[in-house]
């Protein structure tokens, strides 16, 4: 009864602490929203978002960032996903060593990283590496390492590995089924969220792109902030919209599998 | 040669055996049940089986062919584990699919099969139930219908009901060994139960310390314990010390009281000292005038229900005996006198080495 009243009557303490985060995420983003859309004491026009969306480097900077995030969560994936797993059955001790690797891309920072990339491969005899658009997936996937195996590793945790493993090993699944049947599916909750911080992240990186030269949306969006304030503002609020419509999309492709189980449970 | 031949198996963990140089022969369609206390090595040997552990020693033969090397996918050996081991994010009926659909059987053939093995183990109106929707005993069962759908040669489980309550436990077994019987499959069960692996197995391997102490029918490993760690694991025994007296005729005494048993060691001599088990329910009351009579006082009486355990304290040993529970008929009083008849061949010396075994093992008081 206690936890039923204190939900529906929250403590002062409580509402202030609400009041204050609300302020502090609704302010700006009103305050940009009311920028992009007003000059001054002007009327309300919507010209600054037709300048964006009509501006074809937008939409070619847009198509390249989805692009490099889209490849960013599979490489990502690819690598973070066996390996996350392969510790949890195997490798158990190893636990820390591969987690603490996995931290690393935060004590470097970005322009570090950068710099450091193109002297290592920008000589031309890397391989394929070379090619900064490789490279640049690249430097993506080691920048997401922290979020992806923590949330690959979370999702891990929740299931007993090493049962179902040998349960699907002992019904003649091999190592392909085993990951494709049983792994993945049964942390698909921990891979949405960890792909859509990449998403997010990917979405909005500025330096490295920047450094690499390359016009991202991150990019766009400072040469466009430095040259027309309005516009940039809409910029924001757009980036803002689908980031959120992102979230809302993989809510709804992930709830779709929990709802079915909770609809069972109510038969 | 038997169906499945384990020779020379041996599991080390640094310098800790876990499985030590076991030889193990299990018959076609035979149920073999691996007894022993935790720690004992039994899923360590079952996993050997299984192949989830490559033995550093030894090998595994099935049906004449050597796979101590082949991987478990490529062994056909269904597996029931302890419990978690349905996969969460499948329905009890595509559970049970599973490995029909990664052998790419037929839609037509899947769908028939795992309708006839959900029936078989009563589930028939569950299917589409996910596992977090059935009840512990339920999930055990649609984990036995999945490792059984695929047709496999052996079948291979771990303790699969020590984590229900125990009447689900005693319907489970007897499901599990009609299953058994019904689909002749070779099987496996491990088990720390002693009272599980005696009602279930065709025969039953006592382990310990990674070794087997006694491989027998039930009736055997109760009934003639090989040796005192068997005795004492198995059902509940009286440890009584006691001097030899007259080795020819097979007379000690324990306590002062002469007793005949028909079990003596070999060349003992007179004067030695040795220990005795004895069954608490091998005791019974004394007929008038025999021989072979103890006596003492009740000392405690605990009802078990369809039995009463009584102990008699004799002098400074005490032993507990079971007597069929009669409401017609009065229960021994603690305080009572009692003098109760105990058969020869009910008495079992142990040797001297298995005596000092035995002493580390847990026994009845
Ligand atoms: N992977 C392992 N590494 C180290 N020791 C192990 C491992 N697996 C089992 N053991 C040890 O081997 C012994 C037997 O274990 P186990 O086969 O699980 O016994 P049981 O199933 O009879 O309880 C135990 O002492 C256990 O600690
Ligand atoms: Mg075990």
């Amino acid at each position: 009864m206690g936890h039923v009243r204190a939900r529906s009557r929250p403590s002062a303490g409580a509402l202030a602490v609400l009041g204050l985060a609300v302020i502090f995420f609704v302010l700006p983003l009103a305050a940009t929203v009311q920028f992009s859309l007003q000059h001054g004491s002007q009327a309300i026009t919507l010209a600054p978002y037709q300048e964006i969306v009509s501006d074809p480097l937008f939409w070619g900077s847009l198509q390249f960032s989805v692009t490099m995030a889209l490849l960013t969560i599979v490489l990502g994936m690819l690598v973070v996903v066996p390996a996350a797993y392969w510790v949890r059955l195997r490798l158990p001790q190893a636990h820390g060593v591969v987690e603490f690797i996995c931290l690393l891309p935060f004590v470097v920072p970005g322009v570090v990283l950068a710099i450091g990339l193109a002297r290592a491969y920008g000589s031309g005899n890397a391989g394929p590496l070379s090619n900064f658009q490789v490279l640049l997936v690249g430097a993506y996937t080691v920048l997401s390492l922290p979020f992806l195996f923590r949330a690959v590793d979370s999702g891990l945790r929740a299931i007993d590995v090493r049962t179902l493993t040998e349960a699907a090993l002992s019904l003649g699944a091999g190592w392909p089924a085993v990951l494709w049947r049983v792994v993945l599916p049964n942390i698909r909750a921990g891979l949405l969220a960890g792909a859509f911080l990449v998403f997010a992240i990917v979405l909005g990186e500025y330096t490295i792109a920047s450094l690499l030269g390359f016009s991202t949306l991150g990019v766009y969006t400072e040469l466009e902030g430095a040259a027309h304030a309005h516009a940039a503002a809409a910029l924001v609020v757009l980036s803002f919209a689908l980031v959120w419509s992102c979230i809302g999309l993989m809510q709804i492709v992930s709830g779709g599998g929990t709802r079915m189980l909770e609809g069972g449970g109510a038969r | 040669m038997s169906y499945l031949e384990l020779s020379g198996v041996r599991q080390t963990y640094g310098a800790h055996r876990a499985v030590d140089d076991i030889d193990l022969s299990i018959e076609r369609s035979e149920l073999v049940a691996i007894l022993g206390p935790s720690g004992s090595g039994k899923t360590t040997l079952l996993r050997i089986i299984g192949g989830f552990v490559r033995p550093t020693a030894g090998t595994v033969v099935l049906d004449g062919v050597d796979i101590t090397h082949r991987p478990p996918q490529r062994r056909r050996m269904g597996m029931v584990f302890q419990a978690y081991a349905l996969f969460p994010n499948l329905s009890a009926a595509d559970n049970v699919a599973f490995g029909l659909r990664v052998a790419r059987r037929p839609r037509a053939e899947i769908a028939a099969r795992v309708r006839e093995l959900l029936e078989m183990v009563d589930l028939g109106e569950k299917g589409d139930r996910y596992p977090h929707q059935l009840s512990g005993g339920e999930q055990q069962r649609v984990a036995l219908a999945r490792a059984l759908a695929p047709s496999p040669q052996v079948l291979l489980l771990d303790e699969p009901l020590s984590a229900l309550d125990a009447r689900i436990r005693l319907f489970l077994r007897q499901e599990i060994r009609r299953i058994q019987r019904q689909l002749g499959i070779t099987t496996v069960y491990v088990t720390h139960d002693q009272e599980e692996a005696l009602a279930l197995a065709d025969r039953v391997v006592v382990m310990n310390r990674g070794q087997v102490e006694q491989i027998g029918t039930p009736a055997d490993i109760y009934g003639h314990p090989s040796t005192a760690f068997v005795a004492a694991f198995v059902g509940a025994m009286n440890r009584l010390q006691a001097t030899v007296q007259d080795p020819s005729r097979g007379l000690l005494t324990i306590d002062g009281q002469t007793l005949e048993t028909g079990h003596l060691p070999p060349g003992i001599a007179a004067g030695a000292s040795v220990q005795v088990l004895l069954r608490p329910e091998r005791i019974t009351a004394a007929s008038d005038g025999g021989a072979n009579h103890l006596t003492g006082t009740v000392d405690e009486v605990g009802f078990l229900g369809a039995t009463v355990r009584v102990r008699l304290r004799l002098k400074e040993q005490a032993c507990s005996m079971d007597v069929v529970y009669d409401p017609e008929r009065e229960l021994p009083r603690p305080g009572d006198r009692l003098q109760v008849f105990v058969p020869p061949s009910a008495l079992q010396t142990l040797h001297d080495e298995e005596a000092a075994a035995a002493a580390a093992a847990p026994l009845l008081g």
